[in-house]
């Protein structure tokens, strides 16, 4: 099967956790250290939906000086993690004005984007609830919103697969043509898995099920013992585990069922 | 720098005595008296400094001083006309602002006739506006209100906020005391930002108010004229080499490995004989790709080097500015984080330099105007690479992120140590507190203070100070709350047609009392303290030889202070010794509050009482004591740095110098903008569809004029002449008035013609003659600067045109499509 790449660019204010959080996802480790981006670049190679994607992810810097250099980056990614962090108020309002400007120069208000809400380990110091960000999120029309934890890696890798899946989507939506150089259709069970798990075709399930809505933040501070307690409740979620390289996923082996 | 260092992270070393043991009850006598008589007496020290300025204390020392006089005298004449050609500019740019917004609403085909009715009562009455003048002289001469505000408004308010206070309020970036009042207000905002920070790490990391200050703030003239000389030349040496690859992701060259091995299989993916797609440590590992990157690690590493040489050696290029909020950064963090090792207060203070204000010029060097377009591919990434060594010899690099980078760490270790210095090094510039004190009383003096702001800026401002009063101030008699209590409730905002330019000129009501700082801003009470008595401990050591006793190192707060109280000899320096023995009772006092305050609980006995007060005076002691310890050694590295008075003299004279020739550069820049404006305006002309006068020649604006640059295109787009009745002109309200006999107002006629768009030459002709009577050639802007400057009447010697009609007319008969 041919490998498709998906340019990915990670874009939100400075400090919410733009590398660590993909650090971890690309490398499986969580940066504790302060330093600051400027542009850097990862590449990881998953499975999502039984297909290999290959993820070039750009990590932009937060640090507004910056910003002069987001058009580009907005020009060249198929789709976009816009992350602030749960324990600052205005990292979430940026994000308002950054949609937009990613909007506007796709020229679409169906970009591939997800929303995502970093730090939820950080209980305590936390300002912005759960639904106030998912209310954004289906403001801007898409369910996707996941909270994480790049510290614990608490959904960190759903974040991608579903960005994936919006950018596949997108693509054979537009045009049929893509399709071959998809060798894989979708099949029936993989494009059932898009709805129930709330990628924008059934918004009323995904509310039920809500990424991340049913998990107690305390949680993610001991994720085996959350993945054992979530686990039954959310077994009906068609997560791709199995998706996911094991090799890389020392640390955080069995994480993604908390959902 | 060393010592400096040692000194601060190392009390031990420097065992200063405290300055007084029990202060609280030492001073009691005459401490009264001094707090009434601290105006006159900071007055009155002026008043002595000035004079020891001209007294001939020696010859050499003399004619130093008199080259000081007349460097400033220089710097005034250059400054003002600088000031002009700004002016020119700024008129230039509102003149090409009032053709876009016209042209825009045009298209939206709105009336851009503006009436008479529309601006009555839009702007403040006279009266009004002697209070705003009031309120803007406050909120410019006392920073801590806009301050304050920093830290109360969202990140959406801010940024017409900072435009008004920076290049409004604060606006005339090469005038030392406007420059001296915003840095003083950036040090109000900073000290808030430390103490609301309650980890080091997250320190000035996020977006925040001061993130946005620190942005604005470098973005300013001076900021904008050193990046230039510091990195031009580089970015430009990088960028002339457009082909040059120089990039070393190992997965990025084996993408470029692949390819080239693809193309010379001739596309047969299966001939290749290297898969596609590899891990980094498979890429990394590939001879092919390691031999590609050596080189071109090296090269980069050399690039770097050069950038970093010429940054180093630009250090006294920095504007003050800049430098000084490094300086505040560093004392701020060593007064809050005593613990900091000193490699992260200088990675605290490359968090300002060169992240937020060297790396950005370098990765997007077309937005600073450094090149003319944005680098291509392979330069920009060149550039980035640059960047990412430069923060990474600035932030004690963690190489977690991506591990390519780690074939710097060689050169990061062996340039970590100059880096440092570096960053120390920009620190080492003296506190202006002297001569901002000196300069709030000739501000009172001075009558011709004003601001060029709108309307607009002015109800904005009213209206944020009306949401914030009570965090601004509580006291309700205090001047703030005085004006804003007599000026009513804030108006809303103007729609933008109505919103004029004012000069709005400054002045206090309350001219006698120059209010505290200390007691207005509770945030950063300690901290200006601090500053005070840094200065006046400055002050009192400059003022005696440095073989003194009291001059001995380490220095000795307390037998300063107590010589300098009981100096019979000289008064002004009694004067700074009681001073500063208030101050450090004040501080003192402060202490205590904070302590008292934490300590507090609701039921006590009065033993328990007893024991808190013991306990939170005991604590108080120790934290004055602490700070004593850090005062000093500020003070001793301010002295370093100041050196004797005749060695200051030298080196203001120098820095004067180099500030004349920043001023003179300055000038050519301006005249430089100013001819670029002009050819801009001329293009904006042309694409804005209607006319416009050279009314500008008639009315000697000062500008360039660059009108015939458009003469080549004139031909071509040349519209009429038509010819007008007076009857057809009157019909459409153009006419005001006729100042001819009636029975020949039938015998005139107007022939318009546009030679180029937004450029209208308009004739009055006398049926039978030939001759013209009268010819104007009128420009689009021109027109528009008529109306914003509410001049509505065009006076044509035998008729008088309204210019609102005059302008609709012209619009609607040369549309251009």
């Amino acid at each position: 099967m041919a490998t498709r790449e998906y340019n990915i660019v990670v874009l939100g204010a400075g400090g919410v956790g733009k590398s660590a959080l993909t650090v971890q996802f690309s490398q499986g480790v969580f940066l504790d250290s302060y330093d600051p981006t400027i542009e850097d670049s990862y590449r990881r190679q998953i499975d999502v939906d039984g297909r290999s994607c290959m993820l070039e992810i750009l990590d932009t810097a937060g640090v507004e000086q910056f910003t002069a250099m987001r058009e580009l980056y907005i020009k060249s990614g198929q789709g976009f993690l816009l992350v602030y962090s749960v324990t600052d108020r205005a990292s979430l309002q940026e994000l308002i004005k950054l949609r937009d400007q990613v909007c506007r120069i796709k020229d679409s208000k169906n970009v591939p984007i997800v929303l995502v809400g970093n730090k939820a380990d950080l209980a305590h110091a936390r300002t912005v609830s759960f639904q106030e960000a998912k209310t954004l999120a289906q403001n801007w029309g898409t369910s996707s919103f996941y909270e994480t934890s790049a510290r614990t890696a608490a959904h960190v890798d759903d974040v991608f697969a579903d960005i994936v899946r919006q950018i596949q989507r997108r693509e054979s939506a537009s045009s049929s043509s893509t399709a071959a150089t998809f060798p894989v259709p979708p099949t029936p069970s993989s494009s059932s898995s898009y709805s129930s798990n709330g990628h924008g075709r059934n918004p009323s399930a995904s509310e039920k099920h809500g990424h991340g809505h049913s998990y107690s933040i305390s949680a993610l501070s001991d994720k085996r013992s959350s993945g054992k307690r979530n686990s039954g409740r959310n077994s009906d979620l068609p997560v791709s585990k199995g998706g996911f390289e094991p090799k890389k996923k020392k640390k955080t082996g069995g994480l993604c069922v908390i959902l | 720098m060393a010592t400096a260092a040692q000194h601060a992270s190392s009390p031990v070393h420097s065992p200063v005595p405290s300055v007084a043991s029990r202060p609280t009850s030492r001073y009691g006598s005459g401490q009264t008296q001094h707090r009434s008589s601290r105006h006159s007496a900071a007055a009155y020290s002026i008043s002595l400094t000035a004079s020891v300025d001209d007294s001939d204390i020696d010859d050499d020392l003399a004619r130093a001083q008199a080259r000081l006089r007349e460097l400033k005298a220089k710097i005034s004449a250059q400054s003002k006309e600088n000031f002009l050609l700004e002016r020119d500019v700024r008129n230039l740019d509102s003149r090409i602002a009032l053709l876009i917004e016209n042209k825009l609403a045009s298209e939206e085909s709105e009336p851009i006739g503006i009436t008479n009715e529309a601006r009555e009562g839009s702007l403040p009455d006279r009266r009004k506006l002697d209070f705003y003048s009031n309120l803007f002289f406050i909120l410019q001469t006392e920073p801590q209100y806009i301050a304050t505000l920093c830290t109360l408004l969202s990140m959406s308010e801010m940024d017409s906020f900072l435009q008004t206070v920076m290049f409004t309020i604060y606006g005339n970036q090469y005038e030392q005391r406007e420059e001296n009042l915003l840095l003083s207000m950036f040090q109000s905002v900073l000290a808030y930002q430390f103490e609301s920070t309650t980890e080091f790490s997250s320190l000035l990391r996020a977006n925040t108010p001061v993130s946005r200050l620190m942005t604005t703030y470098t973005r300013r003239g001076p900021g904008q004229s050193y990046l230039k000389s510091a990195l031009a030349d580089q970015i430009n040496y990088v960028n002339d080499h457009a082909d040059v690859n120089l990039e070393i992701n190992p997965l990025k060259i084996y993408d470029e490995v692949f390819q080239d091995a693809l193309q010379a299989a001739h596309g047969d993916l299966s001939a290749v004989g290297i898969p596609r797609v590899v891990s980094s440590e498979v890429a990394a590992a590939n001879e092919r790709v390691r031999e590609i990157m050596r080189p071109r690690v090296e090269l980069v590493q050399k690039i770097t080097g050069s950038f970093f040489a010429k940054i180093t050696s630009s250090l006294h290029l920095v504007p003050y500015g800049i430098r000084w909020i490094c300086k505040q950064i560093r004392a701020l963090t060593r007064r809050r984080y005593p613990a900091t090792e000193e490699s992260a207060v200088c990675s605290l203070i490359g968090a300002f330099f060169f992240l937020r204000f060297i790396n950005p010029a370098i990765v997007s060097p077309h937005s600073y105007m450094l090149v003319e377009r944005q680098p291509g591919e392979r330069p920009r990434r060149t550039l980035i690479l640059v960047a990412k060594i430069l923060q990474a010899l600035a932030n004690d690099p963690a190489y977690a992120k991506e591990p390519y980078m780690l074939s710097f760490a060689g050169f990061v270790d062996d340039n970590k140590a100059q880096m440092n210095k570096f960053l120390n090094d920009l620190c080492e510039v003296p506190d202006f507190h002297e001569s901002l004190e000196f300069d709030s009383y000739v501000a009172l003096s001075k009558t011709n203070l004003e601001l060029s702001i709108t309307i607009n800026e002015i109800l904005s401002m009213h209206q944020l100070l009306e949401k914030h009063s009570h965090a601004l101030s509580s006291d309700k008699r205090s001047r703030l709350n005085v004006i804003l209590r007599d000026l009513g409730q804030a108006p809303p905002v103007l729609p933008r047609k109505d919103n004029i330019t004012i000069a709005l000129p400054l002045f206090s009501r309350f001219q006698s009392e120059i209010e505290e700082q200390g007691q207005k801003l509770d945030i950063t009470a300690i901290d200006l303290l601090l500053t005070e008595a840094k200065s006046v401990v400055v002050q009192i050591l400059r003022s005696v030889p440095d073989s003194h006793a009291i001059a001995h190192r380490p220095l000795d707060l307390k037998l300063i202070a107590q010589f300098a109280a009981s100096d019979p000899s000289d008064q002004s320096i009694g004067l700074k010794g009681l001073r500063l023995l208030s101050l450090s009772e004040d501080l003192f006092i402060h202490y205590e509050t904070i302590i008292r305050e934490e300590a507090r609980s609701p039921k006590t006995s009065q033993d328990e009482e007893d024991q808190i007060d013991y306990e939170v005076r005991a604590r108080s002691w120790q934290l004055f004591e602490d700070m004593i310890v850090t005062l000093s050694s500020e003070i001793e590295d301010e002295l370093a740095q100041l050196g004797s008075l005749r060695e200051k003299v030298a080196s203001d004279i120098s820095s004067l110098e180099s500030v004349l020739a920043t001023i003179s550069e300055h000038n050519v820049y301006l005249k430089g903008q100013l001819a670029s404006y002009n050819s801009y305006l001329t293009n904006v002309r042309l694409q804005s569809g209607a006319q416009k006068s050279t009314l500008a020649d008639r009315r000697g604006g000062g500008l360039l004029d660059l009108h015939g640059k458009s003469s080549k295109t004139q031909k071509s787009q040349l519209l009429g002449p038509y010819k007008f009745t007076t009857q057809a002109m009157q019909k459409e309200g153009v006419i005001a008035v006729y100042n001819v006999p009636e029975q020949r107002v039938r015998n005139l006629y107007f022939m318009v013609h546009s030679s180029m768009p937004g450029s209208f030459t308009i004739g009055l002709h006398y049926k039978g003659k030939s001759s013209t009577l009268i010819e104007l050639n009128l420009k689009l802007d021109d027109l528009l600067e008529m109306l914003r400057s509410e001049i509505h009447l065009l006076d044509l010697e035998y008729v008088k045109i309204y210019v609102p009609k005059m302008l609709e007319f012209l619009q609607k008969q040369f549309k251009r499509r």
